[in-house]
């Protein structure tokens, strides 16, 4: 634990030092861990408001980074990273847990509770994966932010400072890109 | 489309977002008129938009929006039901949504207002969000000042704007702060942080029902039992204070690991119809209830939809849900908007939880039921009442263990499944009681001295205010007097001089009359114990103890005028003391002696004989002896034998009536008529030792009776009533018991004294009971479950049935023993003890009488709370129930002993000197007995509590108090009815009220 405290911590620092590569470096390290504090929740059956998105990055975050060390903008890195590692994390969960059902293996209900996310709408993950694919080929900053505040559970203001933009036009970027991905889920599902 | 395209799209679209709808698509035709690609992009999201603006009040269609509106999980609204988001407190009802619904929504998918790590207020670090709903955000987080974890809640901005609410708010957050129980989260403070309201409150490391319900379906019975009594636990002690909750549902119930229950958000849903009113006046189209209420649509009892004020039953409905969703996994009642639900709660009836869940316990479902009553006076009147009819129901255990103080209703809730007795063991108590009173009648008379110091024999001139005047009338006093008064009364020099100087068994006999079968009109001395006497003034009589009425020597022989006499049972003459009147002619000293050997044994002592039908033949002439208590112009003296005693005779004169007259008894000692002083009720140190405690103890009582007002603890309804019952009860004796005058100048201070000293008693037990009624009922409340069940009206409760049979049914066994302790000695040959001594006033059928079963009752309380109060002290002192039942024992012993052992001149003894002199003086077997009434005393306080004691007690005094015969024809006979009939009636409505009485909460009756 202390070893990837230190490691991230060192990673962050790096990248504030201008290291582009290092940047490289901190998704492997906390996608792990994200994967082990969503498994150590999940095998605990822990359902409550802690297993939301923004929790478990939040507390990945106390856990994870030094915050002695690491200023407001290494904190920007490390949930912009975090926010993609969740997002894996969710997308895998949703896949597994479909191949379960077209295997005949039950699907483990209380899981899909535990983060947060209605049993019925693994598609929904998956869908909302692929119209966010999409979108960031359409326009990249709007996509980004979504992920940013969805999967990473980031307030206006943090999204902001992560991508260095102003606080209105993640509020526009917001507004616009939900409203494009409800009409764009709504065509894959009426398909 | 390039992104850049795709840039222009998005300007153009929320550009139009700000437009009016109806301007919107001119506007974005204006904009993209040039590119037909990016307009109809643009058009096609601004229809989605405009839909997923629509939905928001109805169920959410939109994948995406059921996926953002889960990842912000509300905290208010953990179930994730698709609709709840609409529902959140104070939307009102039939309202559409206002112009600014995409604001509000668009607001609840933001992130929190403080990123991890802030300082709010100087003194709070955000550690996390924990959650967001119609009442604001919740944080966790640290407190760096005394480094603490903390919940701190957000109230939404709109609220804070209203000051009417914030100071309704305000006196909320008072009220729920003073709640402290192990079941209701912890209000700290109210602060404000860049203009916010927020709420600090202990933090629960744990889960909200709601989210437990969701992971794991219902609840195991005995878990859900367990969470339902903590949760009712909580409720009740809400309620105590006067915090209603409003807005109890499976979200403000947490769950921490240990499982504990905490109840949250206690009275925080503080109305805000002020705030509403207008939107709601404007939204009234579709609302039959124009006002707005708080609370959760889900949750809300009938009353709540119809805006009628909120009780605590309305909580209690809302617990009804809660339970029904614990032990069934299944909500109640399933609606999609505020609508369906005002109509399931107003007129639907859920689903019986047998019907889902067949192993349910068929009382549960009852209360289940029973809590859901669409009227609020048919659900149960507290959370204690819910609690206590679950199964194994026992609230007060849950509160003890908890270390809390059991209000007095708890308490009077308590036990509520064991009430009453079943018929042949009411009906065996009953048999028992009746029998030993039987054996009591028929020993009584042998056993007890008084009966057998009266004659039973009707006399032929009985002793009687008639005879007596007819007596005065003979011996001169023909002068009618403005007041007399008379009475029976015991000659106590006698008693006292048997107990001192004669130790055999039959001492006593010396006290009693010769038992011929024939009237004898001899004067029997023996036949003077028990006296009558009659007293008339020329005044009005006013005592100096009101509140026990005129006495021999109360109020004193000083008015010239007066005359008083005795009489012994036949009505015979044996005494006289007369005070001259006033237009007597002063006269020198010198006259008060004259020559025994002069002749003139006149008119006035002929007649004088005749009254004591003494013979001058059995007297001869000696020199009298001893000042006279009265002016006299003569005096003579004469000894002589009556029945083989010897007695002494004096008589004086004055303007030829006699004015004194005393006849020596046996003992030598004693002086008809002389004027002893009152018993003197401690003497030298005594006195001030007894006065130093007393105070002392008064003292401590009200500081006592301070702390436990303040802290609301002490039952000062309580306390109240019986004080209350106290003032009403000795008004009444006094009533019956006091000598009324015709004269409102003399009667109404005597009514102010008689006031006087019963508040005095009133307050003493006002402040004992403030004082000490909470340890009571925290130590050992089952001692005083029915008396509380008393205390809050319910008579007829079964439970206070079942106390007052056995209550009285251990008096009358008790009374059998000690009548049994009073002939046991003289069958063996032993010193008899010491008889008791009734009041002999009560040997005449008279109101008297009854105001002696109100003083009995009055005494009966006092002791029962003395001894209640006496076995708690010694509890908490010797933190052992064995060490404290012994102690309490010799206690009771040395007590009895104390009281016995004071004669009527002695003062009582400091209790371990009496204890030891009753050791010493009397036979074991008066030790024996006493131990067994102490542990009947015990065992009763113990095992049936308070009211059981005081109808012992009760009991005791009435058989003690008048002279019980069985002897029908005896001219007392008539006295002795009354407390019999009393305590046939205490039997009777005992058994009445343990098998038919019916308690108000009859929940568990089928």
């Amino acid at each position: 634990m202390s070893d990837s405290r230190e490691d991230v911590t060192r990673v962050l620092e790096q990248i504030k030092q201008g290291d582009k590569r290092a940047a490289d470096k901190l998704l492997p390290l906390v996608y792990d861990e994200f994967r082990a504090l969503a498994r150590h929740y999940l095998a605990q059956e822990r359902a409550d408001h802690t297993l939301q998105p923004t929790a478990l990055v939040h507390e990945a975050y106390m856990k994870l980074v030094d915050q002695k060390r690491v200023d407001w903008q290494g904190r920007s890195h490390f949930f912009a990273v975090a926010a993609q590692a969740m997002r894996r994390i969710l997308v895998d969960h949703a896949r597994t847990r479909q191949r379960e059902k077209r295997g005949g293996g039950r699907a483990r209900v209380q899981l899909d509770e535990a983060v947060a996310l209605s049993p019925q709408k693994n598609e929904d993950v998956l869908a909302l994966d692929e119209a966010l694919e999409k979108l960031a080929k359409l326009a990249p900053r709007q996509a980004k932010v979504v992920e940013l505040r969805f999967f990473g559970g980031l307030s206006v203001e943090e999204v902001a400072t992560t991508l260095n933009v102003s606080k209105r036009t993640i509020e526009g970027d917001w507004t616009f890109a939900r409203t494009w991905l409800s009409r764009e889920l709504r065509d894959s599902e009426t398909q | 489309m390039t992104p850049e395209q795709y840039n222009k799209v998005q300007k153009i679209f929320l550009a139009a977002c700000e437009k009016p709808a109806e301007e919107q698509s001119v506007f974005v035709q204006q904009q993209a008129a040039n590119n037909n690609e990016i307009l109809q992009e643009v058009q096609s999201l601004l229809r989605e938009h405009r839909r997923e603006v629509q939905l928001v009040p109805s169920e959410p269609v939109n994948p995406l929006s059921a996926i953002l509106s889960r990842a912000n999980i509300d905290p208010d609204d953990f179930t994730g039901e698709e609709g709840e988001a609409s529902e959140e407190s104070g939307v009102p009802e039939g309202q559409e949504l206002p112009e600014k619904a995409p604001d509000v929504h668009a607001s609840t998918v933001d992130a929190g207002r403080f990123t991890v790590g802030a300082i709010v207020a100087d003194r709070y670090r955000i550690i996390e969000l924990l959650g967001r709903g119609g009442m604001g955000e919740v944080y966790r987080a640290d407190d760096t000042t005394l480094n603490q974890s903390v919940a701190l809640k957000f109230l939404p901005a709109l609220f804070s704007s209203d000051e009417k609410w914030l100071a309704r708010f305000r006196d909320e957050v008072r009220l729920a702060r003073l709640i402290t129980h192990t079941n209701v989260c912890r209000v700290f403070d109210i602060g404000t942080f860049q203009g916010e309201q927020f709420i600090s409150m202990e933090y629960v490391d744990g889960e909200n029902l709601a989210s437990l319900l969701r992971r794991i379906g219902r609840l195991p019975n005995d878990k859900a039992l367990q969470i339902a009594r903590q949760l009712c636990a909580g409720l009740a002690a809400a309620h105590d204070r006067g915090v209603l909750h409003r807005d109890l549902k499976p979200a403000n119930v947490m769950i921490d690991g240990r499982g504990h229950v905490r109840i949250t958000d206690f009275g925080l849903a503080v109305p805000i119809d002020q705030f509403h009113k207008g939107s709601a006046a404007g939204g009234a189209g579709g609302g039959k209830v124009p006002s707005l209420r708080v609370g959760t649509p889900a949750y809300m009892a009938p009353e709540q939809f119809a805006g009628k004020p909120v009780t605590v039953r309305s909580d209690i409905y809302a617990l009804g849900l809660l339970l029904y969703e614990m032990f069934t996994g299944h909500r109640a009642f399933k609606g999609r908007n505020i609508r369906d639900y005002l109509h399931l709660h107003s007129s639907e009836t859920p689903t019986p939880p047998s019907e889902i869940i067949e192993d349910i316990d068929p009382i549960v479902e009852r209360v289940i039921f029973k809590c859901l009553e669409k009227d609020p006076n048919a659900r149960p009147a507290s959370a204690m009442a819910v609690s206590a009819a679950l199964p194994g129901g026992d609230p007060l255990r849950a509160i003890l263990a908890a270390g809390e103080t059991p209000s007095p209703e708890v308490v009077a809730a308590a036990g509520e499944s064991h009430g009453g007795l079943k018929l042949h063991i009411a009906s065996a108590y009953l048999l028992t009681a009746i029998i030993a009173l039987i054996c009591f009648v028929y020993i009584a008379p042998s056993a007890f001295i008084i009966q057998r110091a009266l004659k039973p024999q009707r006399p032929l001139v009985p002793a009687s205010p008639e005879s007596a005047i007819k007596i005065l009338q003979r011996l001169g006093y023909t002068e009618t007097p403005r007041d007399r008064a008379s009475s029976f009364a015991l000659n106590h020099d006698y008693y006292d001089y048997v107990d001192k100087n004669l130790r055999t068994s039959d001492r006593w006999q010396a006290l009693l009359p010769v038992r011929s079968p024939s009237f004898n009109p001899k004067p029997d001395p023996q036949l003077r114990f028990v006296y009558f006497w009659y007293r008339q003034s020329p005044e009005y009589l006013i005592p100096l103890q009101p509140e026990i009425g005129v006495q021999e020597n109360d109020p004193p022989q000083l008015l010239p005028g007066m005359v008083r006499i005795r009489l012994d049972q036949q009505g015979t003459l044996i005494g006289l003391q007369a005070q001259p009147p006033f237009d007597a002619p002063s006269q020198p000293f010198a006259n008060r002696s004259i020559n025994p050997q002069a002749p003139p044994p006149a008119d006035w002592y002929e007649k004088l004989l005749d009254e004591t039908h003494l013979n001058a033949a059995d007297l001869r002439p000696v020199p009298p002896q001893g000042a006279l208590p009265v002016y006299a112009r003569s005096r003579i003296a004469y000894d002589g034998t009556l029945n083989s005693e010897k007695i002494h005779v004096e008589a004086a004169e004055y303007q030829g009536r006699p004015v004194f007259f005393s006849i020596s008894g046996p003992a030598g000692e004693e002086r008809f008529l002389s004027v002893k002083t009152q018993r003197q009720i401690g003497v030298g140190i005594n006195i001030y030792v007894w006065t130093t405690i007393s105070v002392c103890l008064l003292i401590v009582g009200a500081f006592l009776v301070w702390r436990n007002y303040h802290s609301g603890k002490g039952d000062r309804v309580g306390a109240l009533r019986l004080a209350f019952a106290f003032a009403i009860m000795g008004t009444v004796a006094w009533l019956l018991r006091a000598h009324h005058v015709f004269d409102l100048f003399q009667e109404y201070p005597q009514f102010q004294r008689a006031v006087g000293a019963n508040l005095f008693r009133v307050g003493v037990v006002w402040i004992f009971y403030l004082a000490l009624e909470p340890y009571v009922r925290r130590i050992w409340p089952e001692i005083v479950i029915s008396w509380n069940r008393v205390i809050a009206g319910k008579w007829f409760d079964p439970l206070v049935g079942r106390d007052i049979l056995i209550g009285a049914t251990a008096g009358s066994l008790s009374m059998l023993l000690h009548a049994l302790d009073m002939l046991i000695p003289r069958w063996l040959g032993l010193a008899a003890p010491m008889p008791d001594l009734v009041h002999a006033s009560r040997m005449v059928a008279s109101l008297n009488n009854f105001s002696a079963l109100f003083s009995g009752a009055l005494s009966a309380i006092f002791v029962a709370l003395g001894l209640l109060l006496l076995i708690v002290v010694l509890r908490m002192a010797l933190r052992n129930k064995i060490a404290a039942s012994i102690v309490f024992i010799l206690l009771v012993i040395a007590g009895i002993a104390r009281i016995e052992g004071a004669t009527y001149h002695d003062p009582p003894l400091p209790l371990f000197a009496s204890f030891l002199e009753y050791a010493w003086r009397f036979d074991y077997i008066s030790i024996c007995v006493q131990a067994i009434v102490a542990c009947i005393f015990l065992f009763i306080l113990i095992r049936h509590g308070l009211v059981a004691l005081f109808f012992c007690l009760l009991v005791r005094s009435l058989l003690l108090d008048f002279p019980i015969t069985h002897d029908f024809a005896a001219w007392y006979a008539k006295a002795t009815v009354v407390p019999l009939l009393c305590i046939l009636l205490i039997l009777l409505t005992g058994f009445y009220a343990t098998l038919g009485g019916k308690s108000p909460i009859t929940l568990r009756s089928p």
